[in-house]
């Protein structure tokens, strides 16, 4: 009963922010997930996040991290809690563009290397709490004023004593909608963008689930620095996770053409003078 | 003799105004003003583009050169696809060193060659502005086709 409680509060939420939505466009700068789309090719962004979970227990989190472009089709990251190292990269391999809307794939892989091994649960913790291993693949689509993504991937935890099971799926479900301005005039404008997002994991040995809501509200300055916050809560959770709810903030910066660009020469289109 | 000077000088004067004045393009694939606030840096950053204005509702960019003989149509190209996105459409508007645009013929231009692509002739009033119309901006065999 509690679980239909909360779904029909997100189904609310959900249709609010539809029909809100029907005037202004979508955003797919996702705070709990990645788009399919790569940064600018050549670009540097710079974030810092700050995460109070939750739960049985609580605990903080601070994790910084770098992002780099190196083309149009591929980007990787490094960040750290400074109790655990992640790399992680994205390739996109397929992009479809017209007018106001694209539809996107992409591969993903990350590794999360944790010094120091958290209390077992019977899930796969991926805030760097454990080492594990996640790949798969996003889908992206935006369409005017819709812009939705789907990732699934796959997760293995490094822990060879893993008594529930150190395998399964990691998938999510993002929605984003730009709620102001109505009509972009100047980058200097601030955006203010609605997310609700869906993250749901599920074990192999089928002995653990869950299945999170995040929504989150995003603010972006001059078009190249975010301020995001977000509340992720359990809508559905069967495991033993020492902290499911986490309120987070952070914040990034972009920096474009930070990474300069090795230029080949033309090919011989011009015509010899 | 004097209608050879003549000649020459008509001549010599269209070859040195034959150049891009500007470029406007569509970008697709984006709504957002940090997409359009990417391809407009990758632009800007382009050394022989001068200014760029932008109308980001519309994802539209015109481009003014400091060098209007030194236009290279796919390092602008390069810009948007490297920023992430795609270009919906291309017009430049050009002094043409010709008055009259026949289809399949070829003119050069700030050293590229283009070829006419319209139903049979048009006159050509500089500065003219034409549409840039292989798919997706690519030279075909190394040549752009031109429409207005």
């Amino acid at each position: 009963m509690h679980f239909f409680k909360k779904l029909s509060i997100y189904i609310l939420c959900f249709g609010v922010i539809f029909v809100e939505s029907l005037d202004s466009k979508a955003q797919e700068l996702y705070v709990n997930s990645e788009p399919a789309s790569i940064m600018p090719a050549r670009s540097v962004l710079i974030k810092q996040s700050y995460a109070s979970m939750t739960g049985k227990e609580s605990s903080n989190n601070f994790n910084t991290q770098l992002e780099f472009s190196w083309s149009k089709k591929w980007m990787s990251h490094l960040g750290t809690n400074f109790k655990s190292w992640e790399w992680y990269t994205q390739y996109r391999f397929y992009s479809k563009d017209a007018v106001y809307e694209h539809l996107r794939m992409a591969l993903f892989f990350r590794a999360i290397n944790a010094s120091t091994n958290a209390i077992p649960t019977n899930s796969i913790l991926l805030d760097g709490q454990e080492s594990v291993l996640h790949g798969g693949l996003i889908i992206t689509q935006l369409k005017h004023k819709w812009a939705s993504s789907l990732t699934l991937g796959s997760l293995l935890k490094q822990d060879a004593l893993a008594s529930n099971g150190n395998a399964g799926f990691q998938y999510s479900f993002s929605n984003g909608f730009l709620m102001y301005p109505k009509v972009y005039t100047t980058y200097g404008q601030t955006n203010v963008n609605l997310y609700l997002e869906l993250i749901g994991q599920s074990l192999l040995s089928g002995k653990a689930n869950y299945l999170d809501i995040a929504p989150a509200v995003q603010f972006i300055f001059n078009s190249q620095a975010k301020l995001n916050l977000s509340y992720r809560l359990p809508l559905v959770n069967q495991t033993n996770r020492a902290t499911y709810n986490s309120a987070s903030i952070s914040l990034d910066y972009l920096f474009f053409n930070a990474i300069p660009k090795h230029r080949k020469k033309s090919k011989s289109i011009f015509v010899s003078n | 003799m004097k209608y050879l000077i003549i000649g020459l000088f008509f001549f010599l004067s269209s070859s040195a105004t034959a150049q891009v004045q500007s470029v406007e393009l569509v970008a697709s694939g984006l709504t957002c003003s940090m997409c359009s606030k990417a391809i407009f840096k990758a632009l800007s950053a382009l050394d022989f583009v001068s200014e760029v204005k932008v109308d980001i509702d519309k994802s539209s960019y015109s481009l003014a050169f400091k060098s209007p003989d030194k236009v290279k149509i796919e390092q602008i190209r390069e810009a948007v696809y490297d920023a992430g996105f795609a270009i919906e459409t291309m017009q430049m508007t050009a002094n043409f060193p010709t008055s009259k645009a026949i289809d399949d013929e070829v003119v050069s231009l700030v050293g590229y060659q283009f070829k006419w692509k319209l139903t049979g002739a048009k006159n050509i009033v500089n500065p003219q502005k034409v549409t840039i119309v292989n798919k997706e901006l690519l030279p075909t065999a190394g040549i752009y086709y031109l429409n207005f």
